[in-house]
């Protein structure tokens, strides 16, 4: 048997305050808000988002330590949302560069 | 670091910023209004909380047929209250309950992401979506449990349901000792998220 790594401590609100408010900024409320949106509207079915949402968090679970950076869901969120538009065409590749350098 | 995972010291305004800037492009390009979020996020925050579960368990507890139904087929069931409507959309088709019993407690969580049943618990605590917990609740949901504060007896099987898609599981706590007489208005006001989650019970209002 491989020595296995210590367990991390449960995150502070797991044990301490059991009624955490959902979000932390009003940024993560929005993007929360633009992905269901368009998910609601049509634009692109619950489960693609969904599925780009997993592919973030698991590339930054797949990263070491020193790589990953501290945990932040809502940018994993604002991830798969940035990839979804794309996959959709919602947003052309070249104005979400733009956006993204900007 | 590599560019992937370099966060620079102003991520938090960095990622409003972008926000700002990807929703201004969407309204530009007219794929939604300026008060298309707004209306969605007002939906969810006024009308998909835990009330709505609150009230299926506590209609569960007073009517055993109900309760039957409910795990049998939950969106058939749910649809029976007089819940907000669109309750079938923003996933509830996909809705699935467990009951707890003298027996067995039930632990939802979801390791892959963070699905959670919307539409009768409202979004997700804080501590669901945290990496350690996903990962722990699935490895040694007993632990966890306890350090949470509940000990369940070793005689009580545990069952963890992850969440997918396809899915969303939510938990039928055990009544409560010292209800008997309760409405079921008066029961519902006791039922917690948490419960619903399956990481604690519902306290018996005579403690």
């Amino acid at each position: 048997m491989e020595a296995t790594a210590p367990t991390p401590p449960l995150h502070d609100t797991c044990v301490t305050d059991m009624n955490a408010p959902t979000f932390d900024a009003d940024w993560q409320r929005r993007a929360f808000g633009v992905a269901v949106a368009l998910s609601e509207f049509g634009h692109y079915p619950w489960d693609a988002f969904q599925q780009r949402l997993i592919d973030a968090i698991g590339a930054w679970e797949a990263a070491s330590a020193t790589e990953q950076g501290s945990w932040q869901y809502y940018e994993h969120w604002l991830a798969a949302l940035e990839r979804v538009l794309v996959d959709h065409d919602l947003v052309a590749e070249d104005e979400m560069r733009a956006l993204l350098g900007a | 670091m590599t560019v992937q995972f370099g966060y620079p010291e102003d991520r938090e305004a960095r990622s409003a910023a972008r926000v700002r800037a990807l929703e201004a492009l969407l309204i530009e390009k007219g794929v939604i209004t300026d008060a298309t979020v707004d209306k969605v996020l007002g939906y969810f925050e006024a009308d998909m909380t835990p009330l709505n579960g609150a009230k299926i368990v506590a209609r569960a507890w007073t009517d055993a047929e109900f309760a039957e139904r409910l795990v049998k087929d939950t969106p058939a069931a749910v649809a029976e209250l007089d819940l907000p409507v669109g309750m079938d959309g923003a996933e509830g088709e996909h809705l699935q309950a467990v009951a707890n019993t003298p027996g067995v407690h039930n632990l939802v969580i979801c390791t892959l992401c963070s699905c959670f049943p919307w539409p009768v618990l409202g979004l997700p605590p804080y501590w669901y979506k945290d990496p350690t917990f996903r990962a722990r609740a699935a490895r040694e949901p007993r632990v966890v449990l306890k350090e949470t504060g509940l000990d369940l007896d070793p005689s009580v099987e545990l069952r963890v349901w992850d969440s997918s898609g396809h899915s969303r599981w939510f938990v039928v706590p055990q009544r409560p000792a010292g209800t008997d007489g309760m409405t079921e208005e008066q029961l519902a006001a006791l039922v917690t998220t948490e419960s619903m989650i399956g990481i604690a019970e519902v306290p018996s209002p005579a403690a």
